[in-house]
Formats: structure tokens, C-alpha cells, sequence
């Protein structure tokens, strides 16, 4: 359903050189399947995330690359093009959900409003909506005429969930949509997600650098690394046998609750500088495995049992 | 709606204090200027006895302690004494006489100032960077610095003088002058539906309104511009984006309904800088409005009235902002008193 090819996207800086945050990403996405894309702060997860709905300007740009919704390209289209497929195709759900409301509008104008912009029903109906959406995400109708600083971070996040279904778009992207809450509200989100995604059909792109959340979560995850996509495969596989290094050592680092006394296990060293990216593969200075090969040629993608791994330890054409 | 009460009474309660000092500066200050009404009034040339006389009738001889005592004592009871040269008619009466020409003014400029600041701070602020807000930065510069008396010539000069266009003074052609009801003219004319009194009431508004408006506007650019780019900078701007909300209610009904909420609190005190600037205005065009008045009775050493018009000043300013602090609780849900 949604197919990203060659995806990349640079942001312009006044004082600094361009970074390009995505690089030559690709990624797909069936209808109505769940899809983790995890990564470090930096990795380029919220960028590509924005670029797809091409939300990325005006510092940042997509600079080449496709992104098909039901093989039309996104890429070409126009602002005013794109204004009725955000919403209505795509729609998306935000990391911080205290600032991401109107605090001038209530909870229900914000409802009436994006439904009355796309459809032409009344404002009666578009109200009946609104209040069936609310009680989808678990809000009680009586909250309809709230304020967003009257409610919670996470019933907050519940709204921002319910805008996003408003116009039955087909896929959502969630940019950390978790990441403000606190736990226990963080599994009811995830939970909602789940049921959402079972009851209206709508695939989800769970954007998050919490890979515990998201192998459970998550049908399909892609692993994002310095604006790479090194591991593109199943959450089971990736949690059962992690291919890329790199998956390896984030999976090495979740802590284990039943270990006593554990030590945390962090990767050493430091994401990789995108205005001044490391020759060759981009984890290299981190990796174990880092052979010198790797540290000259940038590293192909390889399609192993219907897995993508970007890592020369794989493949027949190394050396 | 208690809470409301108790936050209206604190907010009165506290400009006690303000116009006190105020009061107190422009007492030693009016007298600290050499020259006394009496001596304003009949010159130097009248007999000592004479000028013994009227001095002791206005208590000018009295020390300076008991003098001040005195007039706060009658302030407290609502009274804001007599003036000091002829007529003696009582202050608050030529404060009112004044006073609707110089709301009718600063009215006008102040709704002029909002809707320039407001055209011109978004214009520059929608394209942060651009050609226009530069245009619009340097233009918000520029009449911030012009001096109104000057300005006001200018415009004179140009409407005036040269184009014939507009009056240069005064507030309404003598014999249209529309039958008193609110003193402000332009009202007046409407109630009692004499045409011929507004249009020359509105001739005669557009030079001074327009010369306070255009210098006041400049703050408006400066602040609308900038909280309009904060407030575009943020998430919810974005989420609104990415519902595919159209662009020109996202700028209007979210971005602007946003930024205008700070702005509205400088509105409340831009108030005492255009009764300020009103002053100045007043005397460019001869507008017969208080700040022409104070000018008047300054040199004249009118003690009484000059203290009572800065007393009235203070109230209304006080009065405005606690207005506009109550707009914006209406406005703003997050706020409540």
C-alpha cells in the first residue's frame, strides 16, 4: 500500500552544511499491518516519518526518491494536492500530545473541524461523528466541550488519535506517539492503537526509539541508523535472530527485569555527525564486527529470506 | 466567578497606590516650576497687595506640607477642587469638557495602530525572512522613530495643503457641530442622524487618527510578527497541517487567534502611550482635546487641574488595562481569576 523508494531528505542549515537526515531509504507497508521504524535520536525515524506526509519544510527537503500511496507518488504533488491527502490518506499522530491542540479551540471543534473540511455533511452529523470518535478512543462524550489544557497528556493523546481517524485515513504514521506519557498510559496508547488498527482497517507506522515497545507492538520493523534503514524485516525475526549489528547491540541493550544487579548495557560511542557522516558504512565506528572494507565502501542492501539487512557481513559479493 | 470579583477589587485597589505617587511627583513638580497661577494670570506688573490677595484666596500661601495635605484630603472625598485661574470653574467639568475629544482621537488611532500593526505583522511574519518582512521590519522602524508633530506637518502639508483633501485641524466645521449627547461627534451625528456632521467629523479625524495610528502601528508589526512565527513554529501547527486543514485558517484561525493573545496585554498598555502620543497629536492639529488642555494649563500654572487631569489619566489607563485583562480571560480559557 505505501512504498518508499529511494527516499531522501536534507535539511538546510544558516550556519552549518546541509544534513541529509534520510538517505536513499526504502520501506513498504501492507494494508492494515503494524510497522515499526526505531532508531536513535537523530536517526532520521521522525524525518522520514514527516516526509511522508512532505511535512518536512521549510528548513528540510526531499531530495530524491518515491513515495507510493496506492502507487500514486506522493513526491510531485502540490501543497494544495497534498492538503487532501493528509488527513484523508495519511494522517498522523505526534510525540508531545500537550502542545500539538489548539489551546484556544475545544476538543469537539477540533473533531468538527477537520471533518468538515474534507466532507461536505452538516455540522450536525460531523458532531455525531465526533463524539462516536471520541468514545472509539476511550473518551466519554461529556468531554466534547473541554479545553485541551482541561485533560491529561494521555487523554490528550487519545484526541490527537482520534483526529488522526477522523477521515478513515488508510495509514497513520505515530511519531512517538508514547514517548511524553508516562508507562502505564504508554500501554493503554499502544493498546488503543492495537484495537484501532483491528477495527478500522488502518495500517499504523509506529515511529518510537523504545525497541521493547516495538517488537511487541509491531508486526515489521525497520531499524533506522544515520539515515539509514539497516534492517527491514519481521518483528519475530528481528527479536529471535537480529541480523545487523547494529540490531544486535540495541537488542543487547534492553534491560532484562528478572537479571538482579544487571549492569546497563549501552553501545559505546556516539551517533554518527549527518553533516559530516563517517566514510563508508555509517556504524562502522561503533561496530564490533567493522572490518576495512567497511570503513571504505558504503554497504549494499541484502534480501535474506525476504529480510533487508544494509551490512557487508552478509551477501556474496564481499570480498 | 468570586475569584473574578476578588481579582477586579485587587486590581482597583492596587492603582490606589499608582496614582498616589503619580499625584504626589506632579504636586512638588508643578510647584518646583517657577511661576504660580496668580502671577501667570495677572502678570508681573499687577500690585503686590493684589497678587498677596489672590494668592491667599487659592491658599498659595499656605505651606507647601499643609497645601498638599489639604488637596489629598479632598481627593479622598471625590473632589478634585476648582481651577486655579479665571473662572474657577471645577476641574472634573473641565476634564469632561475635553475628554470626549480626546477619546474620540485616540479611539480612532488606537483602532488605526491595531489594524496597520496587525496587516503589516503578519504579512511580515507569514514568510519569516522574506522580502516583505523586511519590507515590513524596516516599516515598522521607521515610524516607530517619526516624531508626530512633524509627521503630523508632513501629512498636513501633503493632504492639506497641497491636495486640498483634508482639514488640517480642529475637530468639525463650527456650524455642523452636532447637538450634545456623548460629546464625541462622530457618535453624536450618527444618534441624531445629521450626515453633513459626520462626514466633516470623519475629515476631520482622518489626518490627526491617521498620523497617531501610523506611529503607534510600528510596535504592532514588531509583536505580531514575532509571536505570529512562534506561534506558527508550533506542534499544534503542524497537526494542523497534517489534517489538511487549508492554509488560510490555519494562518487565521489558529495561528493569528494564538499570537494575538500577548499582544493583547501590550494593547492594554500601548493605551497610556497613546494617550501620550495623543497629546502631542492634539497640539499638531489643534484638536480641542485634553492633551491641548494640559498643555494649556501647565504654562498657566493651573496646579488643581494639571494634578486632576493626571489623577483622570491614570484612572482611565488603569481602567483600559483592567478591560483588557478581562478580554483576555474571555479569550484565553487557560486563564481564569
Amino acid at each position: 500500500m505505501l512504498k518508499v523508494e529511494n527516499l531522501s531528505v536534507r535539511y538546510m542549515q544558516r550556519f552549518s552544511p546541509p544534513v541529509l537526515a534520510v538517505d536513499r531509504v526504502n520501506f513498504q507497508v501492507e494494508e492494515g499491518e503494524m510497522v515499526g521504524l526505531v532508531g536513535e535520536s537523530g536517526s532520521g525515524k521522525s524525518t522520514l516519518g514527516l516526509a511522508i506526509m512532505k511535512l518536512v519544510s521549510p528548513s528540510g527537503k526531499i531530495v530524491g526518491g518515491r513515495i507510493l500511496l496506492n502507487g500514486r507518488d506522493l513526491v510531485p504533488l502540490s501543497e494544495k494536492e497534498m492538503r487532501f491527502v493528509r488527513g484523508r490518506e495519511i494522517s498522523m499522530v505526534f510525540q508531545d500530545p500537550m502542545t500539538s491542540l489548539d489551546p484556544l479551540m475545544r476538543i469537539g471543534d477540533h473533531l468538527i473541524e477537520t471533518i468538515l473540511t474534507h466532507e461536505k455533511i452538516s455540522k450536525k452529523e460531523a458532531k455525531e461523528r465526533a463524539i462516536k470518535l471520541l468514545q472509539d478512543v476511550g473518551i466519554s462524550p461529556d468531554r466534547f466541550y473541554d479545553y485541551p489544557h482541561q485533560m491529561s497528556g494521555g487523554m490528550r493523546q487519545r484526541v490527537m488519535i482520534a483526529l488522526a481517524l477522523a477521515l478513515n485515513p488508510k495509514l497513520v504514521i505515530a511519531d512517538e506517539p508514547t514517548t511524553a506519557l508516562d508507562v502505564i498510559v504508554q500501554d493503554q496508547i499502544i493498546d488503543l492503537f492495537k484495537n484501532l488498527r483491528n477495527q478500522f482497517r488502518v495500517a499504523i507506522v509506529m515511529i518510537s526509539h523504545d525497541l521493547a515497545l516495538e517488537l511487541e507492538a509491531t508486526e515489521k520493523m525497520a531499524v533506522m541508523y544515520g539515515g539509514w534503514i539497516m534492517e527491514f524485516s519481521r518483528s519475530v525475526d528481528i527479536a529471535k535472530d537480529p541480523l545487523h549489528p547494529y540490531t544486535k547491540a540495541l537488542l543487547k541493550a534492553i534491560p532484562n527485569i528478572e537479571l538482579n544487579d544487571q549492569k546497563l548495557i549501552s553501545i559505546p560511542g556516539h551517533p554518527p555527525d549527518l553533516s559530516n557522516p563517517p566514510k563508508g558504512c555509517r556504524f562502522h565506528p561503533r561496530c564490533p564486527y567493522a572490518e576495512d572494507l567497511c570503513r571504505e565502501k558504503e554497504p549494499p542492501v541484502h534480501v535474506i529470506d525476504g529480510r533487508y539487512v544494509k551490512c557487508w557481513l552478509f551477501g556474496s559479493d564481499r570480498r | 466567578m468570586t475569584s473574578l470579583k476578588t481579582y477586579v477589587i485587587t486590581r482597583v485597589l492596587l492603582t490606589i497606590p499608582m496614582i498616589f505617587i503619580l499625584l504626589t511627583l506632579v504636586f512638588f513638580v508643578m510647584r518646583v516650576l517657577p511661576g504660580n497661577p496668580v502671577i501667570a494670570m495677572v502678570g508681573m506688573k499687577a500690585s503686590q497687595r493684589y497678587i498677596k490677595q489672590l494668592e491667599h484666596e487659592l491658599r498659595l500661601d499656605k505651606p507647601l506640607w499643609e497645601q498638599y495635605v489639604d488637596y489629598l484630603n479632598r481627593l479622598l472625598h471625590g473632589d478634585l477642587g476648582r481651577s486655579m485661574i479665571w473662572g474657577r470653574r471645577p476641574v472634573i467639568n473641565e476634564i469632561m469638557d475635553h475628554f470626549p475629544a480626546t477619546l474620540e482621537l485616540t479611539v480612532w488611532g488606537f483602532i488605526f495602530s491595531v489594524l496597520l500593526g496587525l496587516a503589516t505583522g503578519v504579512v511580515a511574519g507569514v514568510k519569516e525572512g522574506g522580502k516583505m518582512d523586511f519590507a515590513m521590519r524596516v516599516y515598522s522602524i521607521v515610524v516607530y522613530s517619526l516624531f508626530i508633530p512633524w509627521f503630523g506637518m508632513v501629512l498636513q502639508l501633503i493632504f492639506g495643503v497641497w491636495l486640498h483633501a483634508l482639514p488640517v485641524g480642529g475637530r468639525i466645521n463650527p456650524l455642523l457641530t452636532p447637538k450634545h449627547i456623548t460629546g464625541i461627534y462622530v457618535l453624536d451625528s450618527m444618534l441624531t442622524w445629521n450626515l453633513p456632521a459626520l462626514s466633516s467629523s470623519i475629515r476631520h479625524l482622518m489626518l490627526p487618527s491617521l498620523t497617531l495610528g501610523i506611529v503607534l502601528s510600528g510596535i504592532y508589526t514588531r509583536l505580531v510578527r514575532s509571536s505570529l512565527i512562534e506561534v506558527l513554529g508550533q506542534d499544534f501547527i503542524r497537526a494542523c497541517k497534517s489534517r489538511g486543514l487549508p492554509e488560510r485558517s490555519i494562518l487565521f484561525k489558529h495561528g493569528l487567534k494564538n499570537a494575538l493573545i500577548p499582544i493583547l496585554t501590550m494593547m492594554g498598555l500601548q493605551f497610556a502611550l497613546l494617550l501620550a502620543g495623543a497629546v502631542l497629536t492634539e497640539t499638531t492639529f489643534s484638536w480641542p482635546g485634553i492633551g491641548t488642555f494640559l498643555m494649556e494649563r501647565i504654562e498657566y500654572r493651573d496646579f488643581t487641574t494639571v494634578q486632576g487631569t493626571v489623577v483622570f489619566y491614570a484612572i482611565f489607563v488603569a481602567l483600559i488595562s483592567l478591560i483588557v485583562d478581562l478580554i483576555y480571560a474571555y479569550i484565553d480559557p487557560r486563564v481564569r481569576y
